[in-house]
């Protein structure tokens, strides 16, 4: 499998030799394939915007160097270089309405594609394209976007991300706020892309269902270093180790601990949604229509 | 009743910019020391609500009554001292240099003496915890802390009715753990009157009753088990529902019959390891 | 985080950081004053050793006077070749047109550059030693005579605290908007002098709605926390006068006894 993301030994320090110096990543290695959707958890204060702000060169290593789809990110890069990786590399940050400044939705969409080259005509016809990708109906398109209630203006944002056509997706907390409708249709829509155009996604979240529904590998972060680095199914099966370092269990598995620890059930293998829960207890419940 | 702390009559209200009423002759009414929920999707009302109570904003018509006094221009000042909010972004409602003056600035708006004033901030910081961030500015707190700031600001001031308009929903996992912790231990030693606006079902389960508003109208008003049995019509509504709703859906897709009734996570884990063995 | 290290205040509990901040205020402007009763090499000398005691009483490294004088550096010598080249008297090392290169003008060009040197220490002594908002607080209370002719001395000085209160959070708020833009292709840093300014547009606007709708969040918190104006407030902070302060008081007025007696010298 190709690596679409490489770091090695990746330090970085905010502010340094003043008295405010904070090394913010420490001696960070780690890998993530094409095509995966990989997870970043960790407290706030951990490093994980930090790590995201080096994945598009909005910042260069302190020392140790990073490679993001073939391009080599050292210390002494210059910013040149970086503008080519930030059309590959789309970010969602946390809270993405607050980048919103067009007159109308459709141009603020087609601002990025504008920035990286497209004509106006093409950029216009990518944004409608995109528009329609988020499911923004089509009447808001020429509206400002200040006017949009918040859910409409977070899919204004994503769209603005969306429409640089990225290979690698990165999305900081992209469901903050939203209420729980809001948070599954966008959950359930990078899903979707992700699967449509063969995108690398990179999910920052504090939410363990998330993690456990969507994503195929987690990164554990803390304090700037990495703590771990396996597969959903792996890190959940660890739940004294998650309790140390104070992360929560997805619903399903604390369920399933739950009753494990009350009856001599035994699950086959650690259920992570409820889906995978239900699978494997309805087998030994009592069905409908029986006389139990 | 005399005992409604707050009694909402045939309230009619809209935003200016809008040409809809938001909420149509509603009525509503919270108990004395009760602790309600409203739950509902953004743009329900849930908010506007809370703002129509506090008398920052102001209905077309329709009385709202707290603590026996109808809501008008003359005692607005007075009524706001009896009721304390909490807003959703913990940024933007810190308003002093650092924690304590934060804490003090609603008391130096009721002119609160000097030794008095001193005496009630640190109490209020003892009791959220907060004490030994005092001096701290609030670039140095994290998002739990400030709002725990923002509770020790309203305790301070002894009110009757604490507003918690999604206060925690802007936190971490666990800031909003602590903070929902600490308005459970606020409500059993104070009895305040509560009403939190909120999205988390850990919050709402705490609450004596769960009101639930689509679109300026109450669609069910019950105790949370009652609520929270509607899994089905929640998730309808763009709610959360508990997780213990959401097995109990997966499962009877599977066929498995379950219990009607609400059960929280620890007591359908009970009747799942009773069943199970029964088998 | 935050990047600025100018004007910033440095924790510390010495003399000077526990003098009242009025005091503070009060003699720093005063020390402004008699600066410029400074005419000779002793005057200046004299005020050097002033300047230098009080660094000494605030325990500070000179290190941090200096950030202060550079970023001024420029202003500082253009002010004082302008000084140089204009003033005549003494001997004349060189003319041309009404430029000119005079003994008084290389004096006065030095002590300029003094001048310049010991206000910058003075109020750079006074924003290390004193928070912002204290600040503010007493330049309240100094104006408070003012309230007499109906001028809004309370409001002005909470939009003062409020706007130092929020200076991180819009300097935070404008790095991740440039972040986001940046992410968006924007390029902040290079090209011509338009492209750039174009650049700031996308800043610029975020920037400004963001901090609207901070403002009436907070208007909304103010107004429930029960704030509707200045009139009947207590206050939380209030200054007190100690003996250190009177004594600071006298020690300036001694040293403006000291600086009239050593002009004549």
């Amino acid at each position: 499998m190709d690596l679409s993301i490489n770091f090695k030994n990746v330090t970085y320090i905010y502010q340094p030799a003043t008295p405010f110096a904070h090394r913010a990543l420490s001696d960070v290695s780690f890998s993530i394939p094409e095509h995966s959707y990989t997870a970043v958890i960790g407290h706030t204060g951990s490093g994980k915007s930090t790590l995201i702000q080096h994945l598009n060169g909005l910042l260069r290593p302190t020392s140790g160097e990073l490679t993001v789809n073939d391009q080599l990110i050292t210390t002494t890069t210059t910013n040149k270089e970086l503008v080519k990786l930030r059309r590959q590399v789309g970010v969602v940050f946390q809270f993405p309405e607050a980048q919103l400044f067009e007159e109308t939705v459709l141009k603020d969409i087609a601002f990025a594609p504008k920035n990286f080259g497209a004509t106006p005509a093409e950029a216009e016809k990518i944004a409608r394209k995109t528009a329609e990708l988020v499911q923004l109906p089509a009447s808001v398109l020429e509206q400002s976007p200040f006017e949009l209630s918040g859910g409409q203006m977070r899919r204004v944002a994503i769209a603005g991300i969306l429409a640089m056509q990225p290979q690698i997706l990165v999305l900081d907390e992209p469901t903050a706020g939203l209420d729980p409708r809001g948070h599954q249709e966008i959950m359930e829509l990078f899903a979707q892309l992700k699967q449509q155009q063969d995108l690398t996604v990179i999910l920052v979240t504090h939410q363990m269902d998330d993690v456990a529904l969507y994503a195929d590998q987690v990164i554990v972060l803390e304090e700037g270093k990495i703590m771990a680095q396996q597969t959903p199914r792996k890190l959940f099966s660890r739940p004294e180790w998650l309790h140390k370092h104070h992360l929560d269990l997805p619903h399903a598995a604390k369920l399933a601990f739950a009753i494990q620890q009350q009856s001599n059930f035994k699950f086959k293998e650690l259920p992570l949604t409820e889906d995978q829960l239900a699978d494997q207890l309805a087998k030994w419940l009592p069905k409908e229509g029986s006389s139990n | 009743m005399t005992s409604s702390i707050i009694e909402i009559e045939q309230l009619n209200f809209k935003y200016s910019q809008q040409a809809e009423f938001l909420f149509k002759d509603f009525n509503f009414r919270i108990e004395n020391h009760e602790w309600v929920a409203i739950i509902g999707h953004n743009g329900s009302g849930k908010s506007t609500l809370a703002r129509l109570i506090d008398g920052l904003l102001q209905p077309q018509s329709g009385t709202i009554t707290v603590d026996q006094q109808k809501l008008n221009v003359e005692n607005i000042w007075e009524i706001r001292q009896k009721i304390g909010m909490v807003f959703q972004n913990p940024e933007n409602q810190f308003v002093g240099a650092n924690v304590a003056e934060d804490v003090a600035f609603g008391l130096e708006n009721q002119a609160v003496p000097y030794d008095l004033m001193h005496q009630r901030v640190r109490a209020a910081l003892q009791r959220v915890n907060m004490l030994q961030f005092a001096d701290q500015e609030p670039v140095n707190l994290s998002g739990g802390q400030k709002q725990r700031v923002a509770l020790a600001g309203v305790i301070a001031l002894q009110p009757k009715v604490i507003i918690l308009d999604e206060a925690t929903s802007m936190l971490d996992p666990e800031g909003r753990r602590d903070v929902i912790q600490l308005i459970h231990e606020l409500k059993m030693q104070h009895d305040f009157t509560i009403i939190s606006i909120t999205h988390d079902i850990d919050e709402a389960a705490l609450a004596d009753r769960v009101v639930v508003l689509d679109d300026g109208k109450i669609i069910e008003s019950a105790p949370p088990e009652q609520v929270f049995a509607h899994g089905k019509e929640l998730v309808s509504l763009g709610l959360a529902v508990p997780f213990s709703e959401k097995i109990k859906a997966a499962l009877t897709q599977r066929h498995v019959k379950v219990p009607a009734q609400y059960y929280t996570e620890q007591r359908m884990v009970d009747w799942i390891c009773q069943s199970i063995s029964k088998m | 985080m935050n990047k600025v290290l100018l004007g910033r205040y440095l924790p510390g509990s010495s003399f000077i950081h526990r003098l009242d901040p009025r005091s503070k205020l009060i003699l720093s402007f005063y020390f402004i004053i008699i600066i410029f009763l400074a005419n000779n090499w002793l005057t200046y000398l004299f005020m050097f050793a002033v300047v230098a005691g009080c660094i000494l009483l605030a325990k500070i490294k000179l290190s941090f006077f200096w950030k202060g004088v550079q970023p001024l550096i420029w202003l500082i010598l253009f002010t004082v070749v302008l000084q140089i080249l204009f003033s005549r008297g003494g001997t004349v090392y060189w003319q041309w047109g009404p430029f000119s290169l005079t003994q008084t003008g290389i004096i006065s060009g030095i002590y300029v550059f003094f001048r310049f040197v010991l206000i910058i220490f003075m109020s750079t002594l006074l924003t290390l030693t004193t928070p912002p908002l204290e600040i503010a607080g007493a330049l309240e209370s100094l104006l408070k005579p003012l309230k007499k002719i109906h001028f809004p001395v309370y409001e002005v000085s909470l939009m003062l605290s409020i706007a130092l209160r929020f200076v991180p959070t819009l300097l935070d708020e404008a790095t991740k908007i440039m972040n986001a833009q940046r992410s968006r292709g924007v390029n902040f840093d290079t090209g011509s002098l338009r492209q750039r300014l174009h650049a700031v547009v996308p800043l610029l606007i975020p920037l400004f709605v963001s901090a609207f709708n901070r403002a009436e969040d907070l208007a909304t918190a103010m107004e429930a926390r029960g704030y509707h104006g200045g009139e009947g407030r207590t206050k939380y902070r209030v200054n007190q006068w100690r003996l250190r302060d009177t004594l600071s008081m006298f020690a300036f007025l001694l040293v403006t006894v000291i600086m009239f007696l050593l002009r004549t010298w």
